[in-house]
């Protein structure tokens, strides 16, 4: 389709793609972990019956499986240092087969940012191949004013740089080839948008050359269509998601009212396979930020919805029960789950192992039972579970596993305890409806990791800082691990309490590190071993390509909701604007702990002159000082007067 | 004093059962509880503020006494005592419409007079209660719960002192501290449940399901109507209390009128957590009870009407549908497209033209669809509207459509299972989504500056629920599902369209916002109560994305949200964040008085800086681009 900015006045002559033309790709891929996605490898299969040859271009080395899986679906790979982002990798691209250039009759410029095929390429090469013009590209983006990333001039209309196709005259000119002589350096996001992607169109339409865009934009204001219409553009035929709309920052497509969801269900009624998707983010997105961006939630019914008994689950209960008063409570809870599982209850002692086997002995087993008494309470449910049970984890004997525990947390007074307790186990192991509506969820979903409640809030402060001091831990364990999901900023993505439904392989990351009892002992505490593995089963299922869901009942969401929403409510009242512009306010001026005066000196410097902070302390430290001395001063005669 | 051991048995026993709720009639909960205590035996005296019809309390009570002031004080429990004559073995009660019950059996309060002198139910060991006053939570006096004191206590004057001494002090805890100050004068006093017994200090708003595990048989009305973030903060989880007050047979029609008209409708929904998931699943309707249903819609956007229509087409049985659009062109086409989708349905369908009015929807719901409403014809009526947003970005208008018509008509079981809560709830008047907040600013902001409007409005017309502080519990955007005599007050009085034109806004603001953030408060003047609905998957839109947006907005503040929300409430508003706004949010954290003091100048600051501004803009528009420069 033509747009009013790419009719170049005058033209020059262009042409259509000849039958039976011949088609360069040039994919430039970037994979920090160097292993390739699988969504790459079948969209490059698709693009097979319509391009001659495939040369793919990693940007950064790639792993031995890395290269495996690229091999069988390119006809050429290079692998180049991750400099100049894609548009560099293009030019690497384009100078590998610069001898060769003259035979194909259009060259693909294609990176990685997108799933798809999601609706066919046939009908858009067709649609294409058949317009007289010298490029063209799948999407575009109207011109803006000031330019968003100079905040001078403006940004040029241009078509999208993941996918612009350009035809053999316009490769055979000598503004082409001076354009890639003379691409200028590229070091960071900005550059390649001010320096290529925004400035391509416009300086090759000024030339003559003539191009189009396969799916303009579709509504009159001035957004950026591939991210936040992804799911309208599928609509139109549009074959290629971009994977931006499900990893930015949820407040900002929260204020655009961008639903990923939505769109993930409009890819899976396309028929493109949604594991793909939910696998590349679980590898490279924060959990947190993928739970928000594709609401990740799943609010269950007590009344069984699509459990098929006809597939069981090899199902492992692991219990640790400390609290053997709660046997009982804990097995009938177990019992809630559909068909037969196996059960191990590990406990610190052998009194203990014995209460709890005179329990399981008078209730009906619904499969294998075994109690173990663990060497150490060291890290509690924690080290029971990865040491104690081990060998079961590793084992290819279980589909699914589910921990739980005797959970009491006396500490934190009675409600507050007795609510944590039943936020876990309600939102796990309701009822028998609700239980298998869970496990419904693990048969329908292969790349399913884990299933948890959502972050404990009532009774807690968690909301925004539930990290605590387990952050620089946790950072460094993950290293140790080889888990390389990204960490959220604010808040992990957490089974809080400990409690979850898991595919074993899924912990895989977690379970075969060989831990003992020692790396646990020490305070059971914020920093400890124990508070940093409490939150990292959904990144090591992340790591391994699964995806994490929380789960919930209808009557804690509903106390949950509400809660959440009158507090937010609350805490807004005081602010400007919409909620994202309140985020980033109440960031800018940082940490403002009780408001006092050193506070607010903080926060100045902080918004106005963060390289004065320092001194400003410093400065409000020595006054304090001196002002206290001073009252004392005065305090000592003003009581021997009295006296 | 009276020794302990010539205490013989108590003869007679008097209660003073004060009632505070305003409005028509006596709410459900205390005409219960009225007659429970007169069952077991005991007088009751019952003084109340400003019930308009006392018919009802004139056949329940033994004795009517009207109260001294408009709220309640202790000072009722003396105007009322005046008119009781007490023998030394005689037993007073004080109590009042400040608890549920009785749930279970009252078998608790038999406490022989042999061991104490002056008693209460449950202790309080903390004294008082927290007081959220900037919050709109203040802590006020409320009825006691249940509070005895033996004749020889009353007449000898100790008590009536300590009631007016408390009136003239710290009322708030005056029942908190009774014991200890009679415990003071040397009475023998104690607790049927005291504190010691249950993990906190104050079981009554803490503890409620355990007092009602230990027989106690009422529940303080604090538990729902303290402010929602302190709960939050001490894990009371309103919600469970509702079941369990429920499952031990006390009528939840009851509860709900005992708490609906003197509680702010948004915190009674996040206290109660009235906020139901619904399944598109399995339903919970009986098709064998059908409800006439009228739908009234707005269509000014003639495309949205296909799919308003199959929305309609999922709530079962026939139902009449009027449509309102504001021009004969549209009406006509309207008029086709439902005629051919009226064929072979029962339902009656009509087109209404309007004028067009800044009153949109709301104008022609109460104005042009006024007889539909107070026909008597409909057990529901159920509102919606279809119109283009021309502001509004694709993204924004979708999802506004989406949030509205799915979270009310999703499917036909979804819809079947909303009527059904209709069905079971003979008292619930509205039903609607919660506030959106993903797209929109409405986040703190719900009333959008018309609550001194809504204040004068609910004057006018009567209604006496206290309304909420910063967001009301709305139906934002418009579309909802009520009995229509849940809207009776809001539709008899005699609105015209003329009442939503620029002209009426000093008067209400603008009348459609205002009337869309009053409907429930003027549901719940009639005892109506309201809950809010999601379909599953906008609940995981949603959730996820308000915990999110939290995580993020609370992350640079101190302590539990309670505390966070409290300090941005001291510091006042933010602005942008500039010099003068940091300088005045740490005046008012740190020296309130001082603050105080300085409002007046900063206002007159803020005006001056208002109007330079303004003056300012003016110059430079008529200097041009040019002046610019200069300047």
């Amino acid at each position: 389709m033509k747009t009013a900015e790419l009719v170049a006045n005058p033209a020059r002559p262009t042409s259509l793609f000849p039958e039976g033309g011949k088609r360069l790709l040039i994919y430039v891929v970037y994979d920090p972990r160097g292993d390739v996605e699988e969504y790459i490898p079948y969209a490059l299969e698709r693009f097979r019956p319509h391009c001659t040859h495939i040369l793919a271009i990693s940007n950064g080395a790639l792993t031995d499986s890395g290269r495996e899986r690229l091999a069988p679906v390119v006809d050429q790979l290079i692998e180049r240092e991750n400099r100049g982002f894609d548009i560099w990798g293009y030019k690497t691209g384009l100078d590998a087969m610069a001898d060769r250039i003259s035979e194909f009759d259009e060259v693909l410029l294609v990176n990685d940012t997108w799933f798809g095929p999601v609706r066919p390429f046939g009908p858009l090469f067709e649609r294409m191949e058949r317009r007289p013009l010298h490029f063209w590209g799948m999407t575009d983006h109207m011109r803006v004013e000031p330019h968003p990333f100079t905040q001078t001039g403006y940004l040029p209309y241009h078509l999208q740089s993941y996918w612009v196709a350009v035809r053999r005259d316009m490769i055979e000119s000598e503004e082409w080839k001076a354009y890639w002589r003379d691409l200028p350096e590229m070091n960071s996001y900005s550059d390649a948008v001010v320096k290529h992607e925004g400035v391509f169109t416009e300086h090759f339409t000024d030339l003559g050359f003539s191009g189009e865009v396969a799916f303009p934009t579709l509504t009159d204001k001035i957004e950026n269509h591939a991210v936040l219409y992804a799911e309208q553009l599928l609509d139109a035929g549009c074959p290629t998601l971009k994977r931006r709309p499900f990893f930015q920052w949820p407040p900002y497509l929260d204020a655009l009212a961008v639903i990923g969801r939505w769109t993930l269900d409009a890819v899976q009624r396309y028929g493109y396979p949604v594991e793909f998707v939910y696998q590349d983010l679980a590898r490279n997105v924060q959990p947190k930020v993928v739970n928000a961006d594709a609401a990740m939630l799943n609010v269950l019914p007590d009344t069984v919805v699509g459990y098929d008994s006809s597939s069981p689950l090899r199902t492992l209960v692991i219990a640790h029960i400390f609290y053997t008063e709660m046997t009982d409570e804990i097995l009938a809870r177990a019992d809630h789950l559909p068909g037969h599982y196996d059960l191990i209850v590990t406990t610190s002692d052998q009194e203990r192992a014995r209460q709890v086997e005179e329990v399981i002995a008078r209730r009906s087993a619904r499969g294998a039972t075994a109690v173990r008494v663990v060497p150490s309470n060291d890290g509690r449910d924690q080290s029971a579970f990865l040491i104690g049970c081990r060998e079961e984890l590793l084992s290819d004997d279980y589909d699914l596993v589910v921990k739980i525990h005797s959970k009491k947390t006396p500490q934190d007074g009675y409600n507050v305890g007795n609510h944590f307790r039943k936020q876990q186990f309600d939102n796990l192991l309701r009822t028998d409806g609700y239980a298998a509506n869970v496990v419904a969820l693990f048969q329908r979903e292969p790349g399913l990791g884990l299933a948890f409640p959502p972050m404990i809030h009532l009774g807690y402060p968690t909301m925004g800082h539930a990290w605590w001091a387990n952050k620089p831990a946790f950072v460094a364990r993950c290293a140790e691990l080889g888990i390389r999901v990204p960490v959220d900023d604010t808040s992990p993505l957490a089974p809080y309490g400990s409690m979850y439904f898991a595919r074993p392989e899924a912990l895989r990351a977690l379970v075969e590190h060989e831990w003992r009892y020692e790396d646990f002992s020490g305070e059971y505490d914020d920093g400890g071993l124990a508070h940093v593995l409490e939150r990292m089963p959904a990144y090591a299922a992340g790591e391994r390509g699964f995806h994490t869901r929380t789960i919930v009942n209808k009557d804690y969401f509903a106390s949950s909701y509400t809660a959440l929403d009158f507090n937010f409510d609350q805490m807004s009242m005081t602010l400007p604007d919409n909620t994202m512009t309140q985020i980033e306010l109440l960031k800018r001026m940082g940490f403002i702990e009780r408001g006092s005066l050193r506070d607010f000196i903080s926060v100045f410097s902080r918004m106005y002159r963060p390289a004065l902070e320092p001194r400003a302390l410093a400065w409000h430290d020595r006054m304090a000082r001196v002002l206290r001395g001073a009252r004392r001063t005065i305090a000592v005669p003003t009581r021997l007067g009295r006296r | 004093m009276s020794d302990p051991s010539c205490a013989d048995l108590v003869h007679r026993r008097h209660a003073i059962y004060a009632v505070t709720s305003a409005g028509p009639g006596l709410p459900a909960d205390a005409a219960r509880m009225i007659s429970a205590i007169r069952e077991a035996g005991i007088t009751v005296t019952v003084v109340h503020g400003s019930l308009t019809e006392r018919a009802e309390l004139d056949n329940l009570a033994d004795r009517l006494v009207d109260a001294p002031t408009d709220d309640f004080s202790p000072l009722w429990y003396v105007a009322a005592l005046a008119s009781i004559e007490l023998a030394d073995d005689d037993e007073l009660v004080l109590t009042g419409d400040g608890v549920l019950g009785p749930i279970g059996p009252m078998d608790v309060l038999d406490v022989g007079g042999g061991t104490w002198d002056a008693w209460s139910l449950v202790e309080n060991r903390n004294g008082s209660r927290e007081s959220f006053a900037m919050q709109g939570f203040p802590a006020l006096a409320k009825p006691w719960m249940w509070t005895s004191f033996r004749g020889t206590l009353v007449r000898s004057g100790i008590v009536i002192d300590y009631l007016d001494a408390a009136t003239a002090g710290d009322v708030a805890s005056a029942e908190f501290r009774a014991m200890t100050v009679m415990a003071a004068h040397g009475w023998r006093v104690g607790y049927v449940f005291p504190a010691a017994e249950f993990p906190s200090n104050d079981p009554a708003l803490l503890n409620a399901v355990l007092l009602l595990d230990a027989g106690c048989p009422f529940v303080d009305k604090a538990v729902f109507r303290s402010y929602p973030p302190f709960l939050d903060r001490m894990a009371t989880v309103g919600r469970e209390i509702v079941e369990q007050i429920t499952e031990r047979g006390y009528p939840s029609k009851t509860l709900w009128d005992g708490l609906v008209r003197t509680t702010p409708p948004k915190a009674l929904n996040t206290n109660a957590g009235m906020l139901e998931v619904l399944d598109g699943h399995a339903t919970q309707h009986d098709l064998s009870r059908p409800m006439s249903i009228a739908v009234i819609a707005r269509v000014t956007w003639l495309d949205g009407l296909g799919e308003l229509l199959r929305r309609v087409d999922h709530l079962p049985g026939p139902v009449d549908l009027f449509v309102t659009t504001t021009e004969g062109m549209s009406a006509a086409k309207i008029e086709r497209a439902l005629e051919a989708w009226s064929q072979g349905r029962g339902g009656r369908c009509e087109v209404r033209v309007t004028p067009a009015s800044h009153g949109r929807d709301m104008a022609d719901f109460f104005v042009g669809c006024r007889d539909v409403l107070l026909s008597d014809h409909y057990d529901l009526v159920v509102k919606l509207h279809s119109r283009k947003a021309r502001r509004k970005t694709v993204n924004l208008a979708r999802y506004f459509r989406r949030y509205q018509l799915e979270n009310l008509l999703d499917s036909a079981t979804y819809a079947r299972n909303l009527l059904g809560m209709f069905q079971r709830e003979p008292e619930l008047g509205l039903v609607f989504p919660p506030m959106m907040h993903i797209g929109y600013a409405t986040m703190g902001h719900g009333w959008a500056g018309l609550r001194d409007h809504a204040v004068e409005l609910c004057e006018e017309l009567g209604i006496t629920v206290p309304l909420d502080h910063v967001s009301p519990l709305a139906p934002y955007g418009g579309m909802w599902v009520a009995r229509p005599a849940a809207l009776r007050v809001l539709a008899e009085h005699p609105w015209r369209f003329g009442d939503y034109s620029r002209r009426k806004e000093k008067k209400f603001g603008q009348l459609a916002h205002l009337q869309e953030r009053l409907v429930v408060p003027a549901a719940a003047h009639c005892g109506y109560y309201s809950r809010t609905v999601l379909s599953a998957e906008h609940a995981a839109i949603s959730h996820t994305a308000l915990e999110f947006k939290a995580d993020e907005l609370f992350s640079t503040t101190r302590g539990y949200p309670v505390e966070q929300i409290q300090l941005l409430h001291r510091a006042g508003f933010i602005g942008h964040g500039g010099p003068v706004a940091l300088l005045r949010m740490y005046v008012r954290i740190n020296h309130p008085k001082l603050a105080k003091m300085l409002r007046p100048f900063y206002h007159l600051a803020f005006r001056s800086f208002g109007v330079l501004a303004a003056s300012r803009r003016y110059v430079l528009s008529r200097v041009g681009s040019s002046g610019r420069e200069r300047v």
